[in-house]
């Protein structure tokens, strides 16, 4: 059951919408356990098998949480957070990374687990939750309100990944099914915008991606031009996809009376690598910057150290996403970039340069920062390092520069051939405009936040967009839900991690 | 309600409103600019209607259904062994009943005989459930079925109907290097209606093995869609005093048809499902199951010793309702 899906959109969410509004008026506890019940039939929908496991988690952390905050200040709850993290880590290992380490390293048998869904954020989660509780940044919270904050459907599956502080407070004073006429309008028109960023960008770019990759992975020679257009495809693919998620997720949240934190401000429009990662993902930038960066030394042992921890970061961050080489090596790219970022300001902070940038250059930088995530991108996209370097040929242009025919005067030769741009028959033409338009959304448009008006600090009061506004975003729920009927509707991108 | 609380629902209705009106006029502007796929398929329903206009009064047996008819059965062959006129109206199987019929309406003359070899998918129809083509065809050429289906039918398959139909048809339409029409089907027919020509790839009987039939493996229930479009058509048959008998698709004979239960008591069905129809029954299903040596690129097509081989079969059938000499009945 997916957000864009029918039985989400018509019979799940009505319910439990009703559901915890009528709950809600009896006794804001049965509101909680409404939406336990509503998220564990959510979780159990994809997968019933995994139910278990994501009940042994919550009761094994919840239990370590509550040992820790009564030993808090103690050794031994030093030793109930490393246990924590083992086990968390542990499981996460086994479900997920077990068969890669094995074929890794050359044995032959595997465990063959299939993966839970969403391993990842739930264990993330619950180890900043218990590191947070060991700093004694947070208060061991009741069940009900622990086991919403883990399973709350709107954001188990991909995120935002959550913290206890953000979610805690707002249930112990009473958010959760307290509907506020500000939340309701932002919540239905940040949903609005995310269904139609799903089912009408991030799926309908989708048949252009898929061919090229396709063809690039089966030994295809893309033209240069394919290439890229491929892997600025995907790069616009997962941006809209991830995005809407998280767009939904926020607005679901809103409806339910809880407000989430902001995942995604206008990536392609960063001016760095180390820019991108405060927009893009940003509830995992931070989960990785405040529990894994900060405590390896961050930026604070010397530019060297901090080039090294940057990188050993990302490439975490790579293998977080999947278990396989190509996410580790995406996430080494990355990671030797932002390390590169921080070599280049200290540079220029030795030299006093640290005054604005004029607009002429701003724009040069995020076009190459834009060109250099597109270019990982194909790292994060390919089955594996043939067809991406395959891919990656054509794009630096190795497998020769295809020019248009009208330029083919003295016929071809081993570096420039005449055959068109496009030449082969892999390229969905018909996608071309809805490509051009994503571009310019992703450049020159407002983010879904900016649009209605929320701001992404979370204790910003809340102000109904205008009705302009509203108006706007049910053109695109309509658009969304119309999409939703063509049965044409695909999983979510990061619904793998 | 406060009255800023009335505006805002009624933006949001508005909104609605405003988006469902575009794409529904967006439709209506497209409707005779029908898209590719709409385009290959009305061609084939047209060949095949050109197929069933015989000039004089000459009387025919038209043999309908999907491709399992198209590339299963020679007419011309029929035609020449019992000495009466058979037509191929073998459409695409995934068009639907309804489309089929209609097309085969003025195709009928007053004692024309009917016999119906459909798909075993063809039973169990349902509109909002249709695939592609069907719904190119109701956006595009066959757009008059689509106004007499019931008004939430139409809403539900306006919406189903892809976005990329709008922009396929703007594309197809507004290109000006390419006549719309080269995407008409350019496959071989005779005469007969019969297909002489399949590019199709050639199936191995171990692709033929890894699959067997849904339609038929799992419980088959006749949709009342399905069983009201044919009872519609028995009713029009009888006032032009056309007769109707129904045999049996071609099929590749896969273990599990007769190892199990279902697939025996579908078959069953179908049977019954005719008889009550007053509909004779001609020859076993299990009779035009055969081996993968007689099959050319899926599970229905045959390959021309197929073709030969169940011809042959239905014209034995055939003998008792013709008068073929030496042949009882």
């Amino acid at each position: 059951m997916l957000f864009n899906e029918q039985s989400f959109l018509f019979l799940f969410l009505p319910i439990v919408f009703v559901g915890i509004l009528l709950l809600r008026a009896g006794s804001p506890h049965l509101s909680s356990w409404w939406i336990i019940l509503a998220s564990f039939f959510f979780y159990g929908f994809h997968g019933w098998e995994h139910l278990p496991l994501l009940t042994f988690s919550i009761l094994l952390n919840f239990g370590l949480g509550s040992a820790i905050q009564r030993k808090v200040g103690n050794r031994s709850a030093a030793h109930l957070l490393t246990f924590g993290i083992v086990c968390n880590l542990g499981v996460l290992a086994v479900f997920k990374y077990a068969d890669f380490l094995t074929s890794s390293l050359g044995f032959e048998h595997s465990l063959n687990l299939s993966l839970p869904l969403a391993i990842s954020f739930f264990t993330f989660q619950q180890i900043a939750y218990l590191v947070d509780v060991r700093k004694g940044k947070m208060t061991s919270p009741s069940f009900t309100h622990y086991a919403v904050f883990v399973s709350f459907f709107p954001q188990l599956i991909a995120g935002p990944i959550v913290r206890c502080q953000q979610i805690i407070p707002q249930l112990r004073e009473g958010r959760l099914g307290k509907l506020s006429s500000q939340a309701f309008w932002i919540g239905l028109c940040l949903f609005s915008i995310g269904l139609f960023k799903k089912a009408c960008m991030a799926d309908g770019i989708r048949p252009l991606v898929e061919p090229i990759f396709e063809s690039s992975s089966t030994g295809g020679t893309l033209s240069m031009v394919e290439a890229w257009l491929g892997a600025t495809a995907f790069g616009l693919q997962i941006y809209f996809d991830f995005s809407a998620y998280s767009d939904m997720a926020l607005g679901l949240g809103l409806l339910l009376g809880i407000r989430l934190p902001f995942n995604f401000d206008s990536p392609y429009k960063a001016v760095n690598v180390v820019d991108f990662w405060r927009r893009w993902h940003v509830t995992l930038s931070e989960f990785l910057r405040d529990y894994l960066y900060k405590p390896l030394g961050g930026n604070r042992l010397g530019i060297k150290r901090s080039f090294l921890n940057a990188t050993l970061v990302m490439l975490l961050g790579g293998l977080w996403h999947g278990a396989s080489w190509t996410f580790v090596f995406w996430g080494l790219l990355h990671g030797l970039f932002i390390g590169f970022n921080h070599l280049t300001r200290a540079f220029a902070q030795e030299r006093g340069k640290t005054d604005g940038q004029p607009f002429w250059r701003l724009s040069v930088n995020r076009l190459l920062t834009f060109a250099f995530v597109t270019f990982a991108w194909v790292f994060f996209r390919s089955q594996d390092f043939q067809g991406a370097f395959s891919m990656l040929h054509s794009m630096i242009g190795l497998n020769g520069i295809d020019l248009p025919r009208s330029l083919g005067i003295s016929g071809s030769n081993d570096l420039f051939r005449f055959n068109g741009l496009i030449p082969n028959q892999v390229t969905n033409f018909s996608i071309l405009p809805l490509f051009l338009l994503s571009i310019i959304i992703v450049w020159f448009m407002p983010n879904s936040l900016k649009i209605v008006g929320l701001a992404k600090d979370a204790n910003s009061p809340l102000r109904v967009p205008s009705n302009m506004i509203i108006l706007l975003c049910s053109v695109l729920l309509f658009w969304g839900i119309k999409v939703s009927f063509e049965q044409t509707t695909h999983e979510f991108l990061y619904f793998r991690f | 309600m406060k009255v800023i609380e009335i505006k805002r629902s009624l933006s949001l209705l508005s909104g609605l409103i405003l988006a469902a009106t575009t794409w529904v006029v967006s439709l209506e502007l497209i409707s005779d600019r029908p898209v590719p796929n709409a385009i290959f398929a009305q061609s084939i329903i047209e060949r095949k209607m050109e197929a069933a206009e015989k000039p004089g009064k000459v009387l025919k047996t038209l043999v309908v259904g999907g491709s399992n008819v198209a590339f299963g059965i020679d007419t011309v062959r029929m035609s020449r062994t019992i000495g009466e006129e058979f037509v191929n109206f073998g459409c695409i199987a995934g068009i639907g009943p309804e489309i089929i019929l209609s097309a085969l309406r003025p195709s009928l003359s007053e004692g024309d005989r009917i016999l119906f070899c459909w798909e075993y998918g063809l039973y169990s129809f349902k509109r909002r459930d249709q695939n592609i083509t069907y719904l190119n065809l109701l956006f595009g050429p066959q757009r008059e079925i689509y106004e007499n289906y019931p008004f939430l039918d139409q809403v539900v398959l306006s919406l189903r109907l892809p976005f990329g139909h709008l922009r396929d048809s703007l594309m197809t339409h507004l290109n000006p290097y390419a006549d719309p029409m080269i995407y008409k089907c350019s496959w071989d027919f005779d005469a007969g209606g019969n297909v002489r020509s399949n590019a199709g790839v050639v199936t191995s009987e171990e692709e033929l093995l890894k699959k067997s039939l849904d339609a038929l493996c799992t419980e088959l229930i006749v949709s009342s869609e399905a069983r009201k479009t044919i009872m519609d058509f028995l009713g029009y048959c009888r006032a032009m005093n056309v007769e109707v008998l129904a045999s049996w698709p071609n099929l590749f004979a896969h273990p599990s048809y007769l190892k199990n239960q279902i697939p025996r008591e579908n078959i069953q069905r179908i049977r019954e499902f005719w008889e009550d129809l007053s509909v004779p029954v001609i020859g076993k299903a299990e009779d035009s199951m055969l081996g993968s040596e007689f099959f050319h690129d899926t599970y229905y097509h045959l390959n021309t010793k197929g073709v030969k081989k169940r011809t042959d079969l239905l014209i034995e059938e055939l003998k008792p309702w013709y008068a073929v000499p030496g042949a009882e009945g």
